[in-house]
């Protein structure tokens, strides 16, 4: 099933990214934070993920991206509503990349 | 090899640091533990940790147990380190930080064992230096450190020594651990927070470590050893801990625990409060949650710690890429940083709100309440597992790096860390300020005045054994010593601490006394207040003179709400001491005076009581009120009052807000409703409201409040849907209307699924409520006070719904058939019971009260006034009424706190009287303007509306007639009431009012409407309301007649007034029988002679003689049922001390004894007199003893014991022995492990 939902993904994969980093900036920008909007976006990458056959080091990689984001923000806007939000990306993105690393260094 | 040297000059170091923090021969104590077991650890040990009790003034249970070997500890080290209290506490403060250090460095090596070396040391260093000076830690607990900040080194230290276990499977390791964790037992005693947040998670980690890192066998054997080990060896406090907390479901812990308040409220609540203000960047990047005046870290180096979380990310990818690393490591790593992350969660608490949802949810299980403060709780495991992430992260960057960038990122890290700390390294956090916003700045450290030191001494060598009170008196019970240049000591009693005397230093030492101290010290009520003193066995008042420690130095903390009652400055305070009946035994110095309570004043520690009042807790003070009352030995039983004629009678008050409950703003309330009544969960949700209701079966006021809430519900859903409802037609009159309908069974459900959605259905519903609330007033065996108060809550709760049923009718798509047949449905409605719960009108001059008297007889009791409650009232011009009575005050002398009222028969049970006092309306009953021409029953000039601002959208002013009130006073309630007659037509009554301006809205105002009501009669009927008065400039009544209801208009109005409301006195009855001969006051003639000697604090013996008949002995310890007394041989008489009441009570020679052969001579023996042991006067114990309880004999010796004592001497025993095999078992396992290395 899962498998399926790949192929069918694989020629939009490059949509798929795109339309992931627009989300992404639309979520950090939106005032109220969404669970439901944060779930579905993980879920996006984690399929990125494998259309991409991305290693963790790519989802490392968008974690210190987003630190970065914040790292600007913070200096600038201190209280800024989205620090939070940015916070709970790097936060994600850390968890996803140190479980995909487990299964890389298990497949070695 | 240079590098390895560099940990060994970190130590260095940071072991010095700790001396420039504190001047020579200074220290910090104080704060919430008071740590003056660094100050004098001996005296300390003597006075608390050995005994079960507080050493405070009513000596309750409190179990300091675990402190006895930290602070045995400390008094080893204090000796070693020349008596020096300034050595102690700064090298104490150096091994905080070094063995902090290196734990840390330690755990990262052993990590790292057998990677490059240099790297490894950098890694580690780096590693220790964040922990040791993280932000987020060096803001936390370094302020008078309370022995919970010891987690900071020992927890780590233990997962050091653990690891280190895992890696050489050396148990002498674990065995060292277990030996650390007795020296430092306060932090595995009680609940502890601290303990809890950090070992679950450090022992999974070290279990996955160990099976899926080191791939090692865990020796279960060993484990359970240590387990068994660690248990027994904490056995002495663990054990007597867990009794207090199980046995006594009222204790604070368990509460704290187990109820839904504690769960809930001071749980829940607290951690709701803080999620809020919680920045998960701040987390991310280990800066502290603080405002910025409060951080002491440098604002320009916050930014620089984003390097923190950047160097782990690279870390993690570096770790991805190194190939050639071991795999080990590789995973080590990622599971280290995995716990981070488990631990970022738990600090965080919203990291999403599904997250938050789910740890709100851990709040329902037993006791996780303690993490409600879960940014302090978790801040040691977070910040821990932080520095071992990370630090392990950077190793795989280090070792990708050449020599020179290496050194540069490791100097660059260290200088970070440094310079953010660098105002921590100077000492910033033991040099706080105590009374921030005062004058002159007072800051923690201080030199203890040596002439305070031989005050001390001499209080701890006083052979008497009676209680003090400490003056100036504070707030939390904390005791204020100036130093000598400066600074000073705010901190629980050195008195009880340290001089083992107890003592009663502030307001919640006090309690339950408090207030009525305070009130007594502010009317300056000597009289009382000296029989309080010896009631509470005070002996002594310990009296601080020196201005620097009170008045404009101390505005705020540690007075706070006590200074509103206490002397303003030292002066005023030596002045009221003065009056007491007391006379200085001693001074030291200028400062500090002994004065000893007079001897006729004076209630030793245990007596014979000589006159007993049987009064409630709460009438005692008034008892105490009375000058005539007998004086010494006079003891208050609570016990077995039940229906005996009373010495007190309080009365009840029908005050205003038991009449009127049309408060501002109107306390009705609507619940949301969230599902239509035909949706598919519907019957559900009515399932919950029978359960709900359900619970409140045995509670009238319960059932009445969920009833009038769920009538209200039905409103809200036809608020909600009202379009959706349909009109039927078929019900006739209100009667029909109740029985309309009836909830569907659940067989009956599909058939009659949608019967909901009906007008009738649902005004049936609301009518059930009504009806349901209106008759558990009407059946309720309750006081009138109680059904008056009532029936106004649900008057004023049907009013309010009246207008908004009526609103929604009108204001409805219906035809205007179908909205008159609704309408005369409410009218019928609403008639029908706001008759049935009208009460009569409230009258503000006219003060009600209801008295009950227990018996079945009429007996004489005299009224007072009380002249503390009555206000602004002129009592002296009023008069009251009872029953055929009419009593007027006849004035009383300034120091008596009652005013005479004269003397009634009170009928049995329940009466009600009246107290009538002068007050004036604030507005005239005439002048009426009208808006424009109207039939009115006065004579009225006609004005214009454009004069007054008011928002047309806001309310409209086009019609019918005003009156303004002005004059109002701010703070006040007022109560604005009329009679009026509208021969049937409808009128709106509203009222608006206007602020004055303020500093914030200097402009005045416009008018605002306060409520409005409709009004429809042909009888004349009263409307009354009160008016909160915070700061009204002008009101204005307007009446108009309702709109499209009726074409003639007409209403007649009389008595208007609004009066300003009255404090409503305490009025209290005392029997004027003879006091010693009626039933609840008895005098104990025949009284034998005691002669009573401290053991020691939970031990007493009695020597009684001549006890030919039952007599109360009374004890003035606070109430426990551990309290025992056993009867032994008689023994010789001892040097008598004192002596009072003509030798009927001696003091003997008092000792400390904690341990000798009498120790046990009590065990094995039954108590005596168990069934007479009870609480009296409000706090202490007393035993009613038989002659047939002590075998007929006359002359015995008794010995009072707190027998929970008892557990703590077996359980001690047992943890000193496991200590000693474990101190063996360490010898051999070294031994061992050394001949299999070899």
């Amino acid at each position: 099933m899962f498998g399926r939902l790949l192929t069918v993904l694989r020629p939009f994969r490059m949509l798929m990214l795109v339309l992931f980093l627009i989300a992404i900036l639309v979520d950090t920008l939106l005032p109220i934070p969404s669970d439901i909007r944060l779930f579905l976006l993980l879920f996006l990458w984690l399929l990125i993920i494998h259309l991409f056959s991305f290693k963790s080091t790519a989802t490392f990689k968008v974690a210190l991206g987003f630190l970065a984001v914040l790292f600007f923000i913070f200096l600038f806007a201190r209280n800024n509503p989205s620090l939070d939000r940015l916070s709970t990306w790097v936060y994600f993105f850390l968890l996803i990349g140190i479980i995909q690393q487990f299964r890389e260094i298990a497949s070695q | 090899m240079k590098y390895k040297l560099i940990p060994l000059f970190i130590s260095i170091a940071l072991a010095i640091v700790p001396f420039f923090w504190l001047k020579l021969g200074w220290i910090d104590i104080g704060g919430d533990s008071s740590r003056l077991y660094f100050y004098d650890p001996l005296n300390y040990l003597k006075s608390f940790p050995l005994w079960g009790i507080a050493p405070d003034g009513f000596a309750g249970q409190n179990i300091g147990y675990h402190l006895i070997p930290f602070v045995s500890f400390l008094y080893i080290l204090k000796l070693l380190l020349f008596n020096s209290s300034y050595l102690l506490i700064t090298l104490f403060n150096s091994m905080q930080l070094v063995v902090a250090f290196l734990s840390i460095y330690g755990i990262v090596r052993t990590f790292l064992s057998g990677e490059k070396e240099k790297e490894a040391v950098f890694t580690a260093i780096v590693g220790g230096l964040l922990y040791t000076l993280s932000p987020g830690l060096i803001h936390t607990g370094w302020d008078r450190a309370m022995y919970t900040h010891n987690q900071f080194f020992l927890y780590p230290f233990l997962f050091f020594l653990t690891l280190k276990y895992i890696h050489t499977k050396n148990f002498a390791f674990l065995l060292i651990a277990l030996l650390t964790t007795f020296v430092f037992a306060p932090n595995f005693s009680q609940p502890s927070p601290g303990f809890f947040a950090f070992f679950p998670l450090a022992f999974l980690y070290l279990f996955f470590y160990a099976k899926l890192i080191k791939k090692t066998t865990l020796n279960l054997k060993y484990l359970l050893l240590a387990a068994f080990l660690f248990v027994t060896i904490h056995l002495f406090h663990l054990l007597p801990q867990a009794m207090a907390i199980f046995g006594d479901q009222s204790s604070a812990f368990y509460q704290a625990a187990f109820s839904e308040e504690g769960k809930i409220s001071r749980g829940l609540g607290y951690f709701t409060s803080q999620v809020g203000v919680t920045k998960f960047v701040n987390n991310l990047t280990t800066l502290p949650q603080l405002a910025p005046w409060q951080s002491l870290i440098p604002k320009f180096t916050e930014p620089f710690w984003f390097i923190i979380p950047a160097l782990l990310i690279l870390g993690l990818i570096a770790a991805g890429k190194a190939n050639a690393t071991n795999s080990l490591q590789k995973k080590n790593v990622l599971l280290l940083s995995l716990f981070f992350l488990l631990a970022l969660f738990l600090i965080t608490a919203k990291v999403t709100d599904t997250g938050l949802f789910l740890y709100k949810s851990l709040f329902n299980i037993p006791g996780f309440a303690m993490f409600r403060n879960y940014v302090g709780q978790f801040a040691y495991i977070y910040t821990f597992f932080y520095a071992l992430a990370f630090s392990h992260a950077l190793f795989f960057i280090l070792i990708l790096l050449n020599k020179l960038h290496r050194l540069l990122l490791f100097l660059s890290l260290t200088l970070l860390i440094t310079v953010t700390a660098s105002q921590f390294l100077r000492g910033d956090m033991i040099n706080l300020v105590i009374n921030p916003g005062a004058k002159t700045q007072v800051r923690i450290p201080t030199r203890v005045d040596p002439v305070y030191e031989q005050a001390l001494d001499y209080i701890r060598k006083d052979p008497i054994d009676g209680k003090y009170l400490t003056l100036p008196f504070t707030e939390a019970g904390l005791q204020m010593l100036a130093g000598t240049e400066g600074g000073a000591y705010m901190g629980p009693s050195t008195i009880a601490y340290l001089a083992g005397k107890k003592d009663f230093s502030g307001y919640q030492v006090l309690s339950p006394f408090s207030e009525l101290f305070l009130r007594l010290v502010r009317d300056q009520n000597f009289a009382s207040l000296n029989q309080l003193l010896g009631l509470l066995n005070i002996k002594y008042i310990f009296y601080n003179s020196d201005p620097y420690i009170y008045g404009e130095n101390f505005p705020e903390l540690p007075y706070q709400h006590v200074n509103k009652f206490m002397p303003e400055d030292q002066e005023s305070y030596r002045s009221f001491i003065e009056r007491l009946p007391v006379e200085k035994v001693v001074s030291f110095g200028d400062k500090y005076h002994i004065y000893k309570l007079k001897e006729s004043e004076y209630t030793p520690h245990i007596y014979v009581a000589q006159t007993i009042f049987k009064v409630l807790p709460d009438e005692l003070e008034h008892v105490l009120g009375f000058p005539s009352s007998p004086r010494n030995r006079i003891t208050f039983e609570s016990a077995l009052v039940g229906k005996h004629a009373r010495f007190l009678l309080k009365t009840d008050k029908i005050d205003i807000y038991r009449r009127i409950a049309k408060d501002f703003p109107i306390p009705v309330r609507y619940p949301f409703a969230k599902w239509r009544p035909d949706a598919i969960v519907y019957p559900l949700i009515m399932l919950k409201e029978k359960i709900q209701a359900g619970k409140f079966k045995e509670s009238e006021d319960g059932r009445i409040d969920i009833s009038l809430l769920f009538s209200n519900k039905r409103i809200s859903e036809l608020a909600r849907w009202g379009g959706g409802f349909k009109i039927l037609g078929n019900v006739r009159n209100q009667q029909e209307l109740l029985g309309y309908f009836k909830e569907p069974t659940f067989l009956e459900l599909p058939r009659r699924f949608g019967t909901y959605m009906t007008w009738e259905a649902n005004l049936s519903r609301y009518m059930q409520g009504a009806e349901e609330a209106v008759k558990q007033v009407e059946q309720a065996k309750k006081s009138n006070a109680w059904q008056i108060e009532k029936k106004s809550q649900i008057y004023e709760a049907l009013l309010d719904n009246q207008k908004l049923l009526n609103i929604m009718v009108k204001d409805s798509d219906n035809s205007v058939k179908d909205k008159e047949y609704l309408q005369r449905l409410l009218d019928e409605v609403f008639l029908h019971y706001l008759q049935r719960v009208r009460v009569e009108k409230f009258t503000p001059t006219v003060l009600e009260y209801s008295i009950n008297n227990p018996t079945d007889q009429m007996i004489p009791y005299e009224a007072y006034i009380v002249k503390d409650t009555v206000g602004d009232v002129d009592v002296l011009q009023s008069k009251s009424q009872f029953g055929e009575y009419v009593l007027t005050p006849s004035g009383s002398s300034p120091d008596n706190p009652l005013i005479p009222l004269g003397t009634v028969q009170v009928p049995p049970h329940e009466s009600l009287f009246t107290l009538t006092i002068p007050r004036q309306s604030i507005v005239d009953n005439q002048a009426w303007d009208a808006v424009e021409s109207v039939m009115t029953s006065s004579d009225l000039a006609t004005v214009t509306l454009q004069s007054f601002p008011l928002k047309k959208k806001a309310y409209s002013l086009d019609t019918g007639f005003i009156k303004f009130i002005k004059n109002w006073e701010a703070k006040s309630h007022y109560l604005l009431s009329f009679e009026y007659q509208t021969y049937g037509d409808t009128f709106e009554m509203s009222l608006l009012l206007r602020e004055k301006p303020t500093k914030e809205k200097p402009e005045l105002g416009e008018y605002g409407p306060v409520f409005t009501e409709k009004k429809n009669t042909r009888e004349w009927e009263s409307f009354s309301a009160v008016i909160q008065s915070n700061n009204i400039e002008s009101a204005i009544f307007h009446i108009k007649p309702a709109e499209g209801r009726v074409k003639q208009t007409r209403i007649d109005i009389r008595d208007f007034s609004v009066i300003k409301l009255p404090t409503q006195p305490d009025i209290l009855f005392k029997r004027v029988d003879k006091d010693l001969t009626v039933a609840n006051v008895s005098e104990v003639s025949s009284r034998p002679t005691i002669q009573y000697t401290k053991i020691n604090p939970t031990k007493y013996s009695i020597r009684v003689q001549g006890a030919k008949e039952p007599y109360m002995l009374v004890f003035s310890d606070a109430f426990s049922g551990n309290w025992e007394l056993f009867k032994t041989e008689r023994g010789a008489p001892e040097k008598i001390i004192a002596s009072y009441f003509n030798g009927e009570v001696n003091e003997g020679m008092h000792k400390n004894v904690f341990l000798n052969m009498d120790t046990f001579k009590t065990w094995g023996k039954r108590a005596i007199a168990q069934d007479g042991h009870f609480m009296v006067n409000n706090y202490a114990n007393a035993w009613k003893i038989e002659p047939e309880d002590v075998g007929g004999e006359t002359d015995y010796t008794l010995i009072l014991e707190l027998t929970s004592q008892r557990i703590f001497y077996i359980t001690f025993a047992i943890s000193l022995f496991a200590v000693f095999i474990t101190i063996i078992l360490t010898l051999f396992s070294f031994r061992a492990y050394g001949k299999k290395a070899k």
